[in-house]
């Protein structure tokens, strides 16, 4: 993604002023600060950067109330499920909890997005800068908003950019991220979901591949023969970025601070650790997630006591989707593929306990076949 | 023919005058939005981010600490 100068960051296009919508209000409804004032700096005084955060319904809700309403609960919004995979991990120790939250605070919280971080500038956790001079975007760009925070894993894997592995299959069919992740999703339902896996309107391979489990579809034997056993993503996936040990802190200047062991590029099948009706596939992809025991420790000691209610290798959708994979290529590619499953051997012993749930036993990696 | 030249050369001035403080009397009583006209202003706001730098020199943006992905 291209830096923005800093005048390109607030740069306002005076084209703005002909949408009929938004430029017809004055900058000081939305933002506040003073218009009649002259001077650039006590203009700016109660100014406010992105209105639409932390409530947007006196800013947006004014037309779009119904969005306005639902959004307040989209995870973008309220990043919700780090607060409680955090939860369920902490030391139920009150103090503790405490320092904790401020933690979170600080390095957490940084990462949410907002109506304004995804319509009308770049999100601020990647600096921000306004994305087409302030025009709204109905659809927000995918480089410069989706994949400008989801770019360490997402972006490497839709557009090809791990070494050796091509880009996922929608991305040559030119997909943008809301032909799979549309608004409704990303503005939220209202619900206070405990992951984004649980989000109704979710994409669903199927939504699209409807006719994949008939009778007359392609490769109906394989389809029919794997359904609810295990995830599309199982077969289609190409390996995929696996994080370590992410440790928060401040620097002697008192500037927040993350450091990451190096990722590596890997493809784990492990046990589903969220079966449901929705999912009901015993194998699913899973990544390791950067959490380490002693990721808060800058903050507080054993802050993460619980740490072991949560598997480290989390069931995952990559997005580099391949209609034939080193796995599906033949029956064997998987079946017998030792190497496939999430072993106990590829876990660090202190986190076996956590990972108990997802690590497939030897006796349940499915057979080998005669092909 | 003197009399007559310094008349019109008042005349002249007078109508000047008028037309630019017309013109901003009327920027004055419609309110100039002081935002948009800097905002759309690409000359203005490199001189005033320049400005924001100077005064900002020598502040890290971001912690030197961080390392890996994030």
């Amino acid at each position: 993604m291209e830096p923005l100068a800093p005048h390109e960051k607030v740069y306002v296009d005076s084209e703005f002023a002909e949408d009929e919508n938004h430029g017809q209000m004055g900058c000081e409804e939305c933002h506040g600060g003073d218009p009649s004032d002259p001077n650039w700096k006590t203009a700016h005084n109660g100014v406010v950067k992105d209105p639409s955060y932390p409530d947007p319904t006196e800013t947006c809700g004014q037309c779009h109330d119904e969005i306005a309403e639902t959004v307040k609960t989209s995870l973008h919004m309220t990043l919700a499920p780090y607060k409680k995979m955090i939860d369920m991990r902490a030391n139920p120790d009150q103090a503790v909890r405490a320092k904790l939250g401020a933690a979170m605070e600080i390095h957490c919280k940084s990462c949410h997005s907002s109506c304004g971080q995804c319509h009308v500038s770049r999100p601020d956790s990647v600096d921000g800068g306004l994305l087409a001079s302030h025009l709204f975007q109905k659809r927000p760009p995918m480089h410069t908003v989706c994949t400008a925070c989801h770019g360490s894993r997402i972006e490497k894997e839709y557009f090809g950019k791990n070494a050796g592995i091509p880009p996922d299959i929608h991305k040559e069919k030119y997909f943008r991220c809301d032909k799979c992740h549309t608004g409704a999703e990303m503005h939220g339902d209202g619900k206070d979901y405990a992951n984004r896996y649980e989000v109704e309107n979710a994409p669903n391979c199927v939504d699209c591949h409807e006719d994949i489990y008939k009778d007359t579809s392609e490769n109906a034997k394989q389809h029919t023969d794997h359904k609810d056993k295990v995830s599309c993503h199982v077969c289609h996936s190409m390996p995929y970025k696996n994080c370590y040990a992410c440790h928060v802190g401040k620097d002697d200047q008192g500037l927040a601070y993350y450091k990451t062991k190096g990722s590596m590029l890997n493809f784990k099948v492990g046990l589903n650790p969220l079966q449901s009706n929705k999912r009901p596939e015993k194998f699913v992809t899973v990544r390791h997630v950067p959490v380490d025991q002693n990721t808060f420790k800058f903050y507080v000691e054993n802050g993460l006591s619980r740490f072991d209610s949560l598997p480290t290798w989390k069931l995952a959708t990559p997005h580099n989707i391949r209609r034939q994979t080193p796995q599906n290529k033949t029956c064997n590619g998987c079946h017998g593929n030792g190497e496939l499953f999430l072993s106990a051997k590829e876990v660090k012993p202190e986190y076996l306990e956590a990972n108990k749930k997802v690590v497939v036993p030897p006796e349940q990696i499915p057979q080998k076949v005669e092909d | 023919m003197k009399p007559l030249k310094y008349a019109a050369f008042s005349i002249m001035a007078l109508i000047v005058s008028l037309y630019f403080l017309g013109d901003s009397w009327s920027q004055a009583t419609s309110g100039e939005n002081h935002c948009f006209t800097c905002h759309t202003n690409p000359r203005l706001l490199i001189q005033i981010t320049r400005e924001i730098a100077a005064a900002r020199k020598g502040e890290p943006a971001k912690s030197a600490a961080i390392e890996g992905e994030g």
